[in-house]
């Protein structure tokens, strides 16, 4: 299904204009953190509109619906619940800290607390993590382009992979903060769209949401945990734990003009996100009353209503929504990714003493890498939900011990306990995931408990080697007085 | 300033219960609130374009000037109104997730 050449002149008109008011804060760049993290001078509406653009994704726009179409409205509160939770910890416990600490990446944030071994594995952990995510909103990015022009989805993927990088080595982060904002107003502007459209048939239809909904749907679609069994219930909400002060949450922290912005930025764009939660079940409900056709393919529920309910200028600002949304998710991973390859890696272990202009070229490199894996990783990826189940099965045990620790621990650790954690945890992960995540005792446990579980005996065992650092909590005033930049 | 500080106040209680009534209406099958979540979307955008538009002038200044000193933050945070509705948030979403997806699980 494609869709009229007006509207593809609209949508590409539309990003033209995007790219362009962004690139112009290019002018801004005089150093490396400017890059990277907008020299620390962003304000609130930008941490709030670039955190909503960026954590939610466009991968998340068609499979939410799509899961909700198929399962009920179980599908949000077992596959979302614990990242509203992961984000709620994120933004209340460690976003001001991160921010008063001065760090610029979470693997800096790894030296700090426990050394230059852990700074090293968390940086190329963190710059897998980066490529997974990248990989799914290219995914999604590459089935709208094959719904909006009619081309195979791997070309999709590819070509806008190209396009993104373009754009993000040219403008850095600054680029990314205003092209997110006006992604946010895009994206939330399809949502109200579609949502509209969507009430103003089932009235037409039905006389009220209610009624429809309970005419459609009985039992379980309609309870909080419909049909899904206990492994999937407890894997989906130990996966969340990825997002326990994900990369994302860092890279806004550490832009923030001050803590208490990115503490309040990055708790008010959780609100938000659930208000696009709410729009998002209403479009999943909405695709089971008024869907004519299932959808081949549970992602692209949300195009083919879309498809089936807007008229043709419409559809088009929506569909822009949606591919802004993806835009935005990825301009942030790859300048996370630019940031861990140029500052932690290329800085700290290549050239101590690179100009600003050599980080800056190495953190591209990075987010060329970046690209390249993510392409790969999306070529062989079957569903979006499955990659989203397997990647916080991975990566879940790998980072959320050393991270609470880091954070709430206040006594001296040792560089090797992060280290055995976040081997073990991922050793354990990925060797459960490959036993077929068996029972034990009848009890389901997924790939990641066991992973954690191993993630935290390897960080006890691992802190009675190497030595022991100074504890960064007990002498925090010295964070207190802010340097000049 | 006192007549702002409550009327933020105010806005932030109704934005909260807003939310809770969408909640509840999942879990209680009452699903005609669910009509309620446009607007909470609509009024989120508006406020942060505003916000945005207010901040702007000052951003801009920020990002010309060659050197800027950061602002002064003390290392214990702020407790003001916005920290005590985090604070409720925290608390009360693990009840509402967890207890909802427990106890239904329980009963099914």
């Amino acid at each position: 299904m494609t869709i009229g050449l007006s509207d593809q002149i609209i949508i590409a008109v539309i990003f033209i204009v995007i790219t362009w008011i962004s690139l112009n804060f290019r002018k801004y760049i005089k150093n490396a953190d400017d890059y990277f993290i907008s020299g620390r001078k962003i304000t609130f509406a930008l941490i709030v509109s670039s955190m909503v653009a960026s954590w939610h994704s466009v991968s998340y726009y068609l499979w939410l619906p799509g899961t909700i179409f198929t399962l009920g409205w179980s599908g949000w509160i077992v596959t979302c619940g614990g990242y509203v939770m992961m984000d709620l910890i994120s933004g209340y416990f460690f976003s001001y800290k991160a921010r008063m600490l001065r760090v610029w990446s979470l693997p800096e944030l790894f030296r700090t607390v426990y050394g230059n071994t852990a700074q090293l594995i968390s940086s190329i952990a963190y710059f897998m993590f980066m490529a997974t995510f990248s990989a799914m909103e290219i995914i999604a990015i590459g089935l709208i382009i094959n719904f909006i022009f009619g081309i195979p989805v791997s070309w999709g993927i590819t070509i806008s992979t190209i396009i993104i990088l373009i754009y993000v080595i040219i403008g850095g982060q600054y680029s990314e903060y205003i092209a997110d904002f006006i992604q946010y107003i895009l994206m939330a502007l399809g949502l109200l769209i579609i949502a509209f459209f969507c009430f103003k048939q089932i009235f037409h239809d039905y006389g009220s949401f209610d009624a429809a909904v309970k005419s459609v749907w009985n039992g379980p679609k309609l309870r909080p945990t419909g049909e899904w069994t206990l492994t999937q219930i407890i894997g989906f909400s130990i996966a969340a734990l990825q997002g326990i002060f994900s990369p994302v949450h860092m890279s806004k922290a550490a832009s923030a003009k001050t803590p208490k912005i990115a503490r309040d930025g990055i708790l008010c764009s959780l609100y938000n996100m659930l208000a696009h939660d709410w729009l998002l079940i209403i479009i999943g409900i909405s695709a089971a009353i008024l869907l004519k056709v299932a959808p081949e393919n549970t992602d692209q529920t949300t195009l083919l209503l879309a498809s089936q309910l807007l008229p043709s200028t419409i559809m088009a600002i929506f569909l822009a929504g949606l591919i802004a949304n993806g835009l935005a998710t990825i301009n942030t991973t790859f300048v996370i990714g630019g940031t861990i390859l140029g500052k932690d890696i290329f800085q700290k272990y290549i050239k101590p003493k690179a100009t600003d202009k050599q980080i800056i070229n190495a953190g591209r490199l990075g987010m060329v890498l970046l690209g390249i894996v993510a392409i790969i990783i999306g070529f062989y990826s079957d569903s979006l939900l499955n990659l989203i189940y397997y990647s916080g099965q991975i990566f879940a045990p790998i980072f959320v011990i050393p991270i609470l620790f880091a954070f709430l621990y206040k006594k001296r650790m040792s560089s090797m306990s992060s280290v055995f954690a976040m081997i073990l945890g991922f050793a354990g992960s990925v060797t459960w995931i490959i036993l077929k995540e068996p029972s034990i005792f009848s009890i389901p446990i997924p790939g990641s408990v066991f992973g954690i579980v191993l993630s935290l005996l390897g960080f006890i065992i691992g802190n009675f080697f190497g030595q022991k650092k100074e504890n960064i909590w007990v002498n925090l005033n010295k964070y207190e007085t802010p340097k000049i930049i | 300033m006192k007549h702002q500080k409550l009327f933020s106040k105010i806005c932030i209680i109704i934005v909260a219960c807003l939310y809770l009534a969408v909640y509840l209406s999942l879990i209680f099958k009452q699903y005609n609130f669910l009509l309620i979540a446009p607007f909470v979307l609509a009024g989120w955008c508006l406020f942060i374009t505003f916000i945005f538009l207010k901040d702007y002038k000052h951003f801009i200044k920020d990002l010309e000037a060659e050197e800027i000193v950061e602002p002064a933050y003390s290392v214990k945070e702020d407790r003001d109104f916005l920290y005590i509705i985090h604070t409720i948030a925290i608390i009360f979403w693990p009840i509402f997730w967890l207890g909802s997806i427990i106890i239904d699980y329980i009963l099914r």
